[in-house]
């Protein structure tokens, strides 16, 4: 697998990343350090504990990552999910659960293939 | 030079690829939130050209962060780019409204990135740059340069107003340093410019000429109200800063527009010079008069050398009689400055000039050489001599070489050094009289006669005439007038010149102007007098004829 077929299989855009990363190692490094980022986690935590505030900066977050990574199709989940969480309202929205389940299955789908691409 | 950036992200990976981004050209320090920025800030806030920040972060986010910067005045200058997510046109709102200079919008777009950071940094090095040749560096008032040009820039827009401008001095400020060290004196310095910014308010504005001076422009009226205060305040004692540090402030109200602002400047500054160390004077207005004791005074300092290489001075001598036998006992070398334009140059003026500007130890120096020239060739024509007076300056009795120089002198021309007598000041005395002992000692050993000059015209101590052998007491000229004039029983006179007999030096009177007064210092046993009356300061031949003539009524 190459890492184009890497990023086509996670719904990913490589062309653009590689407007922010100068070289396939970069991008490689970044993909492979996406594993480690504890925003996903953050935002199951929060969203069970109920949490609005702190699960709408880990949703944030998440976002933020995956527009730098050009993880698009988890990026339109986590954003749709930030938008969700963005009014500063005492709870979580109801309507959270059904989005973090479209947020987590992307989730898993990105860091399962970056693992296979990675042969881990 | 790698210019510094700080990356402030909570996020590793976007933290790392910013970084990455950034790392080619900038030196990159990366915080994590907004508490730990701080602390990176504060500790490189010199090096750092400009901040990167994420709005959403833990422990301290981006707004509170911007917030806290913003009002540091040390911090304040750095720029600094919020990096909003998306376009949204609130969060954009949001971080200029905190007092970010400009934002990105994420996700990183890198080469809009380096040309806006590269841009910002570019923008504030210039302002930077415009700032420090407007204000002054250590206390924040404008440059002179700076000044001057807005000092130009109110005159032509207002016409028809009336300014003045104000140079202040901190008096000893050289000592002050000296003391207690620069950085109390810059401490000192930007008290002063702060005492003075306030004081002027928002009428004037202040500037920095030189190290201790400052100047101020102000409105005339304005000017006029705050000298009162600022008088009352320094009669009241009430400025705490003026107590321990004397300062004194010259005016010049601008009344000759076709001046440039440097002459201005100056007479402000001839003003605040001409009250220099005068007790209780703290304001002197500028006029026409100054200038002219100014000029004066520049072109006399500025002849000066010239006048002693090509022998513009010239030595007169004023005769010196004992008043018992009513014979030439001697003479006071008196130095002339006849000018090739001026003409004939009042001592009165020029002495006085000399003695602040230290020229006087070498116009000293120059006459008594002329003065064993003269008596050399009046020996040569068997021209019988009598004892010359000549002035031993104050700064000249520190000198290690005084003795060996004036032995020389002596023994070049072939002059029996008793013919030779060496005027000390009274005032000298008071200085260092360990010092002074031991080179009037050394003198005397070697056979010079040593005078007294100027008794009675300071701290005279009589205890000094007994402590420091010397041969001759020469009573200063207003000190005899005025003692004369007394009636006889109160006058001090003959006590005096009593004492001085018993330790067996001998007085001379100057300033003589008539027959009684003659009389009274030869009642009171004077030995010597010299003065108008007896004969005016003349030049060598006059006096030539005077030694022949008096030779041959012997």
């Amino acid at each position: 697998m190459t890492i184009q077929e890497c990023y086509i299989e996670l719904g990913g855009n490589y062309d653009e990343v590689c407007t922010r990363l100068p070289s396939q190692s970069l991008v490689e490094r970044f993909t492979l350090r996406f594993l480690d980022d504890k925003s996903f986690d953050e935002l199951c935590t929060e969203i069970e504990a109920g949490h609005r505030a702190e699960a709408f900066r880990a949703a944030h977050t998440l976002k933020g990552v995956c527009a730098n990574l050009a993880f698009t199709k988890l990026f339109n989940s986590a954003s749709e999910l930030t938008e969700l969480l963005r009014p500063e309202t005492d709870t979580v929205p109801a309507e959270a659960a059904a989005l973090l389940e479209n947020v987590r299955a992307d989730y898993e789908l990105t860091t399962a293939t970056i693992r296979k691409y990675h042969g881990k | 030079m790698k210019r510094s950036v700080l990356v402030v992200e909570d996020n590793d990976i976007n933290r790392a690829i910013l970084s990455e981004i950034l790392s080619d050209s900038y030196i990159v320090y990366e915080a994590e939130n907004g508490a730990v920025a701080l602390d990176v800030l504060r500790r490189e806030k010199n090096r750092i050209s400009i901040i990167l920040l994420d709005v959403q972060m833990p422990v301290m986010d981006g707004y509170t962060f911007l917030d806290i910067v913003k009002a540091d005045k040390e911090l304040s200058p750095v720029p600094v780019i919020v990096m909003t997510q998306g376009n949204s046109e609130a969060d954009e709102l949001a971080a200029l409204e905190h007092g970010a200079t400009d934002f990105l919008s994420k996700p990183y777009r890198p080469k809009i990135i380096m040309h806006r950071v590269a841009g910002l940094i570019k923008l504030r090095e210039t302002a930077t740059m415009i700032n420090q040749i407007q204000n002054d560096r250590m206390t924040g008032l404008y440059t002179k340069e700076y000044f001057y040009e807005l000092v130009c820039e109110q005159l032509l827009r207002n016409p028809e107003k009336n300014y003045t401008i104000v140079c202040s001095n901190i008096e000893n400020f050289k000592i002050y340093n000296d003391i207690f060290g620069v950085a109390k004196g810059d401490e000192l310095l930007k008290k002063v410019a702060d005492v003075t910014r306030s004081f002027i308010g928002n009428d004037g504005f202040c500037g920095r000429l030189s190290a201790d001076r400052f100047l101020v422009f102000q409105n005339s009226e304005k000017e006029e109200i705050d000298r009162e205060k600022l008088s009352a305040s320094i009669e009241s004692n009430s400025i705490d800063l003026l107590k321990s540090v004397p300062m004194r402030w010259g005016i010049y109200q601008i009344t000759d527009r076709n001046l440039t602002v440097e002459q201005m400047c100056d007479r402000a500054m001839m003003a605040v010079d001409s009250i220099k160390g005068k007790y209780n004077k703290y304001f002197a207005v500028y006029d026409d008069s100054l200038r002219n004791k100014t000029l004066r005074e520049q072109a006399i300092t500025g002849a000066m050398e010239s006048a002693l290489k090509e022998e513009q001075f010239v030595v007169y001598y004023q005769p010196k009689y004992s008043l018992r036998t009513n014979r030439l006992a001697g003479a006071e070398a008196l130095v002339r400055w006849i000018h090739p334009e001026w003409g004939f140059m009042s001592p009165g003026e020029f002495i006085p000039l000399f003695e602040q500007n230290g020229f006087i130890p070498k116009l000293d120096q120059y006459v008594r050489e002329k003065v064993c020239e003269q008596m050399h060739r009046w020996k040569q024509n068997n021209i019988p001599l009598v004892p010359v007076s000549v002035n031993i300056s104050r700064a000249d009795m520190f000198h290690e070489d005084l003795v060996e120089s004036i032995t020389n002198l002596a023994s070049h021309y072939d002059i029996d050094p008793r013919l030779l007598h060496l005027e000390i000041t009274e005032s000298a005395y008071a200085d260092n009289l360990t010092q002074i002992d031991t080179t009037v000692k050394k003198l005397r050993e070697l056979g010079f006669v040593i005078e007294m000059d100027d008794f009675g015209s300071g701290y005279s101590s009589l205890n000094m005439l007994s402590t420091t052998p010397m041969d001759i007491l020469k009573l200063d000229m207003k000190f005899t007038q005025n003692e004369i004039a007394k009636p006889e029983k109160h006058s001090f006179l003959k006590n005096i010149i009593g004492m001085a007999h018993q330790v067996d030096m001998s007085v001379v009177a100057e300033g003589v102007e008539t027959k009684e007064q003659s009389e009274r210092l030869l009642s009171a046993g004077c030995d010597y007098a010299q003065g108008y009356y007896l004969a005016k300061p003349m030049p060598a031949a006059d006096f030539e004829q005077l030694l022949k003539t008096a030779d041959e009524d012997r």
